[in-house]
């Protein structure tokens, strides 16, 4: 038995160095390094089995002996008695280290799916949905439990009690008897081999359709409000009956040929108990019962006969869902063999702590699809300590030179350094440290509101965290909710606003206290007199640090020491606000919009000088 | 018994293959004993007769293979049988779910857990599935065949007769005391997959954050913490059913072997004739083969029965804005209605303080109201409202007189097409995202809403246009080109009201304000709601109203708001300030 603290040290084993060749040499491999409760768990099934077998087999010698005129049987009774203690101990024994060997296993791959995910993001889980992520975690993870708890202890059990059971019937009924038995084992061992192929197609089918499912439910339950909204509340219905339906014949399928293994195990038992029986029969008559097999030994050889396939049929009960399992364990040791979306290499030393170093993108080229490219060659500085406002329309590359600085991807060619470090040369786990983001929607967790802000700095005291709240402008709306602090905010942090959510995300970042700050949009879904705290707030946590913004507000862009106008992907001017209103056209539109909205708001005229903006 | 009533309402309309089920195993059981009674009638002519003789002996050995054949067949049948009812049962109950949810709304999922309810519609299904497709079945076979089978041993011996019914009867018997020890426990392991689903969930939603924050540590560490609590409720299942094994291992053995031995001894002291005791041998097995296979199906029993309690939760969980008995249908769809909002008082469930206080308010059919207040002075809540997500609590929304509550839902809805700032995105093409709103519309259609959205140059760009497939929650695109393609669906929804609620917060400025000329086309006609933060999406409003903290604070043209000094004129200045 392994204690809590084992456990938890079995959780921080790594993974193994390497687990390829599909999922089932990746479950060996697991296995593997735990041979030890395995070997236990096999030898006490064997002993559970055999001595299932040797009661039963021993039953039906004493009938034989009583047939024949035997009087005292009571040590036979006590030896059954003896027999059945045996096999209750051994099966208790059995299940408990099996399965408690499995849910261990489990917590392990667990655990590594989840650093699985954390290597591959946020690159890598764009291209997934998350509905299928989490089928694979759970379920895929969940019908491995089948595997380590019964089929591989049922394997190594069958291996050694069966030809044990065919030697014994070799010893009682004779050596014709044994190899009627050895041919019907075989012979019912032979359909589930031969429908393997199916097997494994139809888990895998049954598995798509099982995803597909759960991709359909998800959809429903986070799209209820646009469902409902539009009225489409019986078409996702009807796109739920079809995934059902399918699931539905995925199912039959498995089903009808689950049930001819069902058939062929239990044609074979029969047969060879009737072959064993026949066969007992004619050497009975043969020679006389006498010299022949003696009544007790026949009995015993028919029982025997219908015993030796106890093991196997719980061997094929499991092994029914192979094809479920081994198509789970393939994505599940898929998805721990996905690449990273960057390498991690690198092994300098972070950029001295004293100050804030200054970021710098050289000749940055870049596409998420080959096909387009996003940047072309965009080369820009942002001087230590200061506050470079990135404006651009739309899709013109703002916050993929954001996700380049977080090395969320690598680019193509060119570099990004910090402190005139390149980014690559950096452990990745050192990143976060340098360079702290708040994006454009905050995500909160599933928790409380100081649970989502300790993930930015687990040690951070309360005074610390009371701080934060005030800078942010967290702590006003603190007081409306029912445990401040200790509230739990709803599913994507749904109990709270989206400015609301995105202070808590300015909060996190003080509380990282990060020598580069990113800034992406973070004011735009603030309202005006919020903004305005905010922008206080703001100048505050960017004091003293290096900041990239991505805006598109008027405030931000008059705010920010340097302006870099991204145009298509390029860079069409770095000055100062005035500056670049004079001379960079496509600032100037950028900025008129805004402008002539303020003018609106005055009751003035909107200009229709190119120096609106400054009005 | 793991048998709840309640349950068994799960199985209603699934009876009959449910019967057939229990009844196809039935006759197996009964083929089986069929099979050790031809089996034993030959070894019986064999060995006792006395002068064995092989054609005597063919006889029954023919019809023991024959019943072999016939039990497996009855076997397979049943399994049949058995999928076709848990298939019967998982549809009805999973759309009957679905449809629950959709009578529910919105509003349900603002306090409960979206993934709690995906593991209740997806896992929670499954699991019920087993209980009434293949558990349930089972019970009743397991009750009756055994008794059948123990009243033919007793009449032949009544002392091996009966320590083989003590024993199957005990099986069953030690379920109560088993499940109170088991009912807890699953509870908490069920309870302990469900955090742990969720966390899961969270996690992978919320990676980018993590990594972001360098947090990936801490939260493993807290998933790791679930996982422990999974780990050990599981292990707290195992320790007692582990336990339990040993005593229904030993019952199961004893049964078969020593009661055999037990007739043995009784032939051997002249209480048993010879016949009887071979019988005996060969049937007793016959009377567990039931209660082993019920052993198969017993996770199913209790996950069931645990998954049963989410399931019953959604069912009987309380609409926040039921359905109208008798709807009202008196407004013409398409023609926008004259709003009203009587005195209305909202508090969220569970809330301490209520979202909206006492607000009166009237929107002319065809004007534009422009909302404005702080985030969380109640702006969105009043959106949740008029569409019908809640009812208030106190005071009434009228639509051209008649109060929202008494019109039929669809109809609510109908009259409404929202813009939040928060859009879901279907798994599926951007042309499928955008039907959603007119399932009819051809492609023309779709691109003139897109591009009077400002969205199709951006479609167009995308590797199969309109046929491009939109990642997870819509992650492929930007927060502003999500808005812009609910913008667009909007358009196509082409609803008398139209609600912006922050619909262009992620828009960049220049596409923002040639949105605004789109807008401004749509408005025509149209009763419009907005909500922006950007003041300079409001200003064309006809009306103004300044929310703070649940009551209606100021209400009037623009114009003459920013002529007084108060709420809407603070923020004018604020952003000025802030512009400045």
């Amino acid at each position: 038995m392994t204690s809590a603290s084992e456990a938890v040290a079995a959780w921080e084993d790594g993974r193994p160095a390497s687990m390829r060749g599909g999922g089932t040499k990746g479950l060996l491999h697991v296995l593997a390094g735990h041979l030890r409760p395995f070997g236990i768990s096999v030898l006490f099934a064997v002993v559970n089995q055999a001595a299932g077998m040797a009661a039963v087999v021993l039953a039906a010698a004493a009938v034989g002996r009583a047939l024949s005129g035997a009087a005292d049987l009571w040590p036979v009774f006590w030896w059954a008695l003896g027999l059945t203690a045996l096999r209750a101990v051994a099966n208790w024994v059995e299940s408990w280290i099996s399965h408690e060997l499995s849910f261990r296993i489990l917590a392990q791959v667990r655990q590594w799916l989840y650093l699985a995910f954390a290597r591959i993001a946020p690159g890598g889980l764009v291209r997934r949905r998350g509905g299928d992520l989490v089928v694979r975690a759970l379920r895929d993870s969940e019908s491995l439990e089948i595997f380590y708890a019964h089929t591989s202890i049922y394997i190594a059990a069958a291996v050694v009690v069966t030809p044990a059971a065919v030697v014994a019937m070799a010893l009682i009924g004779g050596g014709w008897a044994a190899l009627a038995l050895a041919l019907w084992l075989t012979a019912s061992l032979a359909l589930p081999l031969a429908l393997r192929r199916a097997g494994t197609r139809h888990g895998g089918d049954l598995n798509r359709a099982l995803s597909e499912m759960n991709v359909e439910v998800t959809d429903l339950v986070q799209g209820l409000r646009e469902v409902i909204s539009f009225g489409r509340g019986p078409d996702r219905l009807d796109r739920l009956r079809e995934a059902d339906r399918r699931l539905a014949s995925a199912q039959r399928r498995q089903t009808l040929r689950a049930g001819m293994e069902t058939v062929t195990g239990g044609i074979a038992v029969g047969g060879a108990t009737l072959s064993v029986l026949v066969i007992g029969l004619d050497t009975g008559l043969d020679t006389g019962l006498d010299n022949g097999l003696s009544t007790p030994a026949l009995l015993a050889s028919v029982a025997l006969a219908g015993a030796a396939f106890t093991p196997l049929a719980m061997l094929l009960n499991v092994t029914r869902v192979w094809g479920i399992t081994s198509s789970s364990a393939d994505r599940v040791f898929d998805l721990l063999e996905e690449p990273a979306a960057v390498a991690d290499t690198g092994s300098a030393a972070s950029p001295a702590p004293t100050g804030a170093p200054a970021v710098e993108f050289d000749r940055i080229v870049f596409g998420y699809d080959e096909r387009r490219p996003v940047l072309h060659g965009v080369s820009l500085t942002v001087p230590a300590g200061t506050t470079l406002a990135l404006a651009g329309a739309t899709g013109a590359g703002k916050s993929t030179l954001a996700h380049l600085l977080l090395r969320h991807f690598d680019p193509a060619s060119g570099a990004v350094r910090i402190g005139g470090t390149d980014v690559r040369d950096l452990p990745v786990d050192d990143l976060p440290r340098l360079v702290c983001h708040v994006p454009q929607e905050a995500f909160l967790f599933h928790d409380t509101l100081r649970a989502n802000l300790e993930l930015a700095d687990p040690e951070a005291t309360a005074e610390r965290i009371a701080r934060a709240c005030d800078d942010a402008q967290v702590t006003p709306f603190l007081d409306r909710l029912p445990d401040g602090l200790d509230t739990v905010v709803g599913e994507r942090g749904a109990a709270l606003s989206g400015g609301e959510r995105q202070r808590v995300a300015v909060a996190r970042a003080l509380l990282r206290d990060c020598p580069v700050l990113v800034l992406d949009e973070s004011s735009s879904q603030l309202d005006a007199l919020s903004e305005h705290e905010m922008q206080t707030a703001l100048d505050r946590v960017r004091n003293g640090r290096t900041t990239l913004v991505i805006a598109h507000r008027l405030s931000t862009l008059r705010h920010a020491d340097l302006v870099a106008v991204l145009d298509h992907g390029r860079i069409a001017g770095i000055g100062g606000h005035a500056e670049l209103m004079a001379r960079c056209e496509p600032y100037r539109r950028l900025v008129q919009a805004q402008a002539d909205a303020a003018a609106l708001l005055a009751g003035r005229p909107v200009p229709t000088t190119t120096q609106g903006g400054d009005s | 018994m793991l048998v709840q009533r309640r349950m068994l309402g799960l199985a209603r309309g699934a009876s009959g293959p449910m019967a057939s089920t229990a009844l196809l195993s039935l006759l197996a059981t009964a083929a089986g004993a069929g099979q050790a009674v031809a089996l034993v009638e030959t070894i019986r002519r064999a060995l006792i007769s006395g002068a064995p003789d092989p054609a005597g002996v063919g006889g029954p050995l023919a019809v023991t293979g024959l019943f072999v054949v016939l039990r497996c067949l009855l076997l397979w049948a049943r399994d049949q049988s058995a999928n076709w009812t848990a298939s019967l049962v998982q549809a009805r109950l999973r759309i009957r779910l679905a449809e629950r949810l959709l009578d529910l709304g919105p509003g349900y999922t603002v306090t409960g857990s979206a993934g709690t309810l995906r593991t209740t519609i997806a896992d929670g299904v499954e699991a019920v599935r087993a209980y009434v497709g293949f558990y349930l079945p089972q019970v009743v076979v397991s009750v009756g065949g055994p008794l059948v089978i123990v009243a033919v041993l007793t009449w032949q011996d009544p002392v091996a007769g009966v320590l083989a019914g003590v024993c199957v009867v005990l099986v069953p018997a030690s379920r109560p005391f088993w499940r109170r020890i088991m009912g807890a426990r699953s509870q908490r392991h069920w309870t302990a997959y469900e955090n742990f689903a969720a966390r899961v969930l969270d996690a992978l939603q919320g990676m980018t954050t993590l990594k972001a924050l360098g947090a990936t540590g801490v939260y493993g560490h807290r998933l790791r913490r679930d996982a422990l609590a999974l780990y050990r409720a599981t292990m707290g299942d195992l320790a007692a059913s582990s336990s339990v094994y040993v005593i229904s291992a030993f019952l199961m053995t004893a049964g078969t072997s020593l009661s055999v031995v037990v007739a043995a001894i009784r032939h051997s002291t002249g209480h048993l004739d010879a016949a009887g005791l071979l019988l005996i041998a060969w049937l007793t097995a016959e009377a567990f083969r039931p209660l082993l296979e019920l052993q198969n199906y017993w996770h199913e029993g209790f996950h069931g029965l645990a998954a049963g309690k989410g399931v019953f939760a959604l069912l009987d969980a309380d609409a926040p804005a039921p359905a109208p008995a008798a709807p009202v249908t008196s407004r013409t769809a398409d023609r926008p209605p004259r709003l009203v909002l009587r005195e209305v008082t909202f508090t969220y469930p569970g809330a301490a303080r209520p979202a909206l206080r006492d607000v009166c308010l009237v929107v002319e059919p065809g004007t534009t109201l422009a909302i404005s207040g702080r985030s969380g002075s109640g702006k969105s809540t009043l959106v949740n409202l008029l569409q019908r997500h809640f009812d208030p609590q106190t005071g009434q929304i009228l639509a051209d007189g008649v109060d929202l509550r008494d019109l039929d839902r669809d109809a609510v809805r109908a009259m409404t097409a929202v813009v939040s700032q928060d859009t879901h995105l279907f798994h599926g093409t951007i042309a499928e995202n955008l039907r959603l709103a007119r399932p009819d519309a051809d492609l023309a259609s779709l691109r003139h809403a897109a591009r009077r959205a400002r969205i199709l140059d951006v479609v167009d760009g995308l590797p199969d246009g309109f046929d491009t497939v939109v990642g997870e929650r819509g992650a492929r695109l930007s927060g502003g080109e999500r808005q812009r393609i609910a913008i667009a669906r909007a358009l196509l929804k082409d609803a008398p009201v139209l609600i912006l609620d922050e619909a262009t917060s992620a828009v960049d400025g220049e596409t923002e304000a040639a949105l605004r000329e789109a807008l401004d086309e749509l408005r025509a006609g149209r009763t419009t709601i907005m909500i922006a933060h950007r003041l300079s999406s409001l200003v064309s409003a006809d009306a103004v109203a300044v929310f703070d903290g649940g009551e209606l604070v100021e209400h009037g043209s623009p114009a003459d708001l920013a002529a007084h000094a108060g709420a809407w004129s603070d923020l004018v200045a604020a952003q000025h300030g802030g512009a400045r």
